[in-house]
């Protein structure tokens, strides 16, 4: 298990980087030798008073000594976070939680997001990249005010929106389809998804069908995020263990594991 | 400086911070930027004879200053928390107090009775008052015949500290607390979550699968503070007081009230390491004033 820290990282930088969202920036040093693709932080929005939970945001990005998040302003703490500037420090506790499977041999990568759910991906975009794969990359939100990652040189990107204005016209899921149907029969392929629960089970779906191993990442309210309250709990196929912790055991799973994506 | 060692005879604390049960797990696996020998002791999660999932999700959600949970209890099960836990924790340099529970008398005996075989158990802490359990019928914490069953049961089992943990879901704690003392309980701990709920109005449903849950945090530390004050006038043996701790100034409150140390809960969740912090602030203030040590302060505001 990687080490974990508690820390007041400075802030960089923390700007819109689209509809109410936005790419914030910390100094965090002790972070880089620790973190592998996957893991998240929890952030003390508010070290004076409410909220009282700490709010988990997956790393979207990491470098020597900065870790980068990327996160949309949807309620109490985000909009705490809004208001972060260069020069404040934010308090965190991480790496937390396990890691995406990234030893995939010849396999092309498949990274999967609806909406905010890019953001974990991006940092395993950047793994696959430095080790000379190219990725491809599927990327749907609502509408093109809600895309923030709209370039990339090392990829294969496919933008998608719900209502045309950039991109493939349709849901994500129907581009994927489409790509899937298109490629040469043998190509073998690893998906990693993130994004609404319902989008995820869609592409469960459509995994199982091809046979396509596929990883999600998870998300659930937390108190703690580090395996004492017990309270972040799904239901997974497992006998033996009917509940798993999200903060813990996750928040990666292989997705034929949870019952949600039956 | 001021002496913060705290008399919880039979126990001696070097100093009155715990975390609470289930705040802390088993006390094994806390991440690096804890020291749990910086505690005054350590109490378990609640442990029952067999392992529990617990309740279905939703089982927490947050409140105004408080959460409510309703986790049932999940826990490994005592004799895997023997095997893999206790050879691990009893090692920490701290008191370790192993929670207990169960949903009949002959569960919470099992459990006693197979942590009495083994070493490095300084004490139990009896949780007679977890509402997020249906099974078996027989509310200990909240029927004082029951309750006194129960703890005579144990008290024949164990010579170790027995320590009562009350639930403030009761009409009368006082009576609790006497029947609990009556029957062989050393040290009193309070409270337990209050039991409260919350709806989703836009699914017009509760939040939590079990409907209701336990209100811990913040928000009720003024009930537990009048608690352990009633508590602290009705019986003579030491008292713990639990709920909604988050700084220097509240473990203070509490040790006026009568309390001789005081268990951390739900504040530990923004951080970990919150009890250790509050000790300088603590001994400082107790210099401050001229106390040269906790027991001076301890009941206070009673005189
Ligand atoms: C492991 C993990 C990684 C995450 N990574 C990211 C990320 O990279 N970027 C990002 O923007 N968000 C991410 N989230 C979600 C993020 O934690 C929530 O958006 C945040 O907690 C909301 O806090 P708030 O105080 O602003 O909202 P609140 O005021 O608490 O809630 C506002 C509304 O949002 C809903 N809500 C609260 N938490 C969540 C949640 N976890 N998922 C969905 N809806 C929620 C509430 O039910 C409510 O309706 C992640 C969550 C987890 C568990
Ligand atoms: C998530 C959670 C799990 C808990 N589990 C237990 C438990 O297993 N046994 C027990 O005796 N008390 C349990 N408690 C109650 C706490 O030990 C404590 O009495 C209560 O939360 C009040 O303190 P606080 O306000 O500081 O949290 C739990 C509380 C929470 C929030
Ligand atoms: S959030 Fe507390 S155990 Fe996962």
């Amino acid at each position: 298990m990687s080490k974990i820290f508690l820390t007041d990282a400075p802030v960089v930088s923390n700007e819109e980087v689209a509809n109410r969202i936005y790419r914030l920036k910390l100094r965090a040093p002790e972070f880089a030798s620790e973190n592998r693709p996957g893991q998240f932080i929890n952030i003390l929005t508010n070290p004076d008073g409410a909220p009282l939970w700490r709010r988990p945001f997956s790393i979207a990005r990491i470098s020597i000594d900065i870790i980068e998040i990327i996160y949309k302003a949807i309620g109490i703490g985000t909009n705490q976070m809004a208001g972060l500037q260069s020069g404040d420090a934010a308090n965190i506790i991480g790496p937390l939680g396990n890691s995406f499977t990234v030893d995939i041999g010849e396999r092309t990568p498949l990274l999967i997001g609806g909406g905010l759910g890019f953001a974990p991906l991006v940092v395993l975009r950047d793994y696959f990249v430095s080790r000379t794969k190219r990725p491809v990359l599927f990327i749907g939100a609502l509408n093109a005010d809600e895309h923030y990652y709209t370039d990339d040189p090392d990829a294969d990107l496919n933008l998608s929106t719900d209502d045309g204005s950039l991109g493939f016209h349709g849901l994500v899921t129907e581009q994927l389809e489409q790509y899937l149907d298109e490629q040469e029969a043998g190509t073998e392929f690893m998906a990693y998804s993130c994004g609404p629960e319902p989008m995820m089970k869609a592409i469960a779906h459509i995994c199982r069908d091809r046979e396509i191993p596929l990883e999600l990442s998870i998300e659930r309210e937390m108190a703690c995020g580090i395996g004492l309250c017990q309270g972040c709990s799904i239901e997974q196929h497992l006998p033996q263990k009917k509940f798993a912790l999200v903060c813990k055991d996750g928040p990666i799973f292989n997705a034929m594991h949870l019952t949600f994506t039956d | 400086m001021a002496d913060l060692t705290t008399n919880l005879a039979p126990l001696t604390l070097k100093n009155p911070i715990m975390p609470a049960s289930g705040t802390f797990g088993y006390g094994d696996d806390l991440p690096d930027f804890v020291d749990i020998s910086e505690f005054g002791g350590m109490v378990t999660k609640s442990l029952t004879g067999t392992p529990r999932e617990g309740n279905a999700p939703p089982r927490i959600v947050e409140t105004s200053s408080g959460m409510l949970n309703s986790i049932g209890l999940a826990n490994i099960g005592v004799e895997k928390f023997i095997e893999e836990k206790l050879p691990v924790v009893r090692n920490k340099g701290t008191i370790l107090i192993v929670n207990i529970a169960g949903s009949k008398m002959s569960e919470y005996c099992r459990v006693m009775e197979l942590l009495e075989a083994e070493s490095g158990v300084d004490g139990y802490e009896i949780n007679v008052s977890c509402p997020n359990v249906k099974e078996g019928g027989m509310e200990f914490g909240v029927s004082e015949k029951h309750m006194k069953m129960l703890i005579r049961e144990l008290r024949d089992i164990t010579d170790k500290p027995i320590i009562t943990k009350l639930s403030p879901n009761v009409t009368s704690i006082q009576a609790m607390a006497e029947a609990a003392v009556e029957a062989g309980t050393d040290i009193l701990s309070l409270i337990n979550t209050l039991v409260g709920a919350r709806i989703d109005i836009e699914k017009q449903r509760p939040v939590l699968s079990t409907i209701f849950g336990g209100l811990s945090g913040p928000a009720i530390k003024p009930v537990a503070v009048a608690q352990v004050f009633k508590v602290y006038e009705a019986v003579d043996v030491p008292i713990i007081g639990i709920g909604g701790i988050a700084n220097a100034g509240d473990v203070l409150e509490y040790l006026m009230a009568g309390a001789s140390a005081v268990e951390i809960g739900t504040m530990n969740y923004r951080d970990p390491g919150l009890g250790p912090k509050l000790l300088p602030e603590i001994a400082s203030w107790l210099d401050e004033q001229g106390f040269e040590s906790i027991s001076e302060i301890i009941g206070i505001a009673h005189e």
